[in-house]
């Protein structure tokens, strides 16, 4: 494509990514669950 | 185009694939700059993309029109895996020459894709399929009933 004579240059960085990535998911929370056997407290009378 | 079994856009001069979610990064094609011919002729040296004194770059066209002209080029070379010839808006960045009619760019990617309705010789085109196809861009595809030509 002919864009005719060039009249000048510069470099220009765009304010917001022009390429929508798509983001990875994010892992799911691995924190394991500790099972207790500490009784209930009952409640007061 | 049909890459595989996935639909790519591509330069309609060159053989370059837009990826999908990757900026395309322009290389000069010249053959001058790719041999080396530094010692007999000092302008042939690698030279950044794009450049003055060459034509190599990313070009966009300041019209629709203007961009037009250039989408039937090679429309006589047969090429089997040419699906629909499509038009649209693009993102330049990086470093650029501006000229009269138009910018090259070092760097740029789709910000918006129109697909006509029909072809040049107003055959009608799958606009649906191939719309779904280039989603994977994940910029707005438009389909249009023609390709506005300067007269």
């Amino acid at each position: 494509m002919d864009i005719g004579e060039p009249r000048r240059t510069y470099t220009i960085e765009p304010v917001e990514d022009p390429v929508p990535r798509e983001r990875p998911a994010p892992p799911p929370d691995e924190t394991p669950v500790i099972e207790t056997d500490e009784p209930e407290e009952a409640p007061a009378r | 185009m049909k890459q595989r079994r996935e639909l790519r856009l591509r330069s309609v001069v060159f053989n370059t694939i837009w990826t999908p979610q990757e900026e395309l990064v322009a290389a000069c094609n010249h053959i001058w700059a790719r041999l080396p011919l530094r010692r007999l002729w000092p302008p042939a040296a690698r030279h950044e993309t794009p450049s003055r004194r060459c034509t190599c770059g990313i070009h966009a066209a300041h019209d629709l029109e203007m961009a037009a002209s250039y989408l039937y080029m090679y429309d006589d070379v047969r090429q089997p895996h040419l699906r629909c010839r499509a038009i649209g808006r693009v993102s330049l960045w990086g470093s650029v020459v501006e000229g009269e009619h138009g910018w090259r760019a070092s760097h740029a990617y789709p910000e918006r894709i129109l697909l006509p309705r029909t072809d040049r010789r107003g055959k009608p085109l799958p606009v649906d399929a191939i719309a779904d196809g280039l989603a994977c861009y994940g910029v707005p595809v438009e389909v249009i009933e023609r390709v506005p030509i300067a007269a």
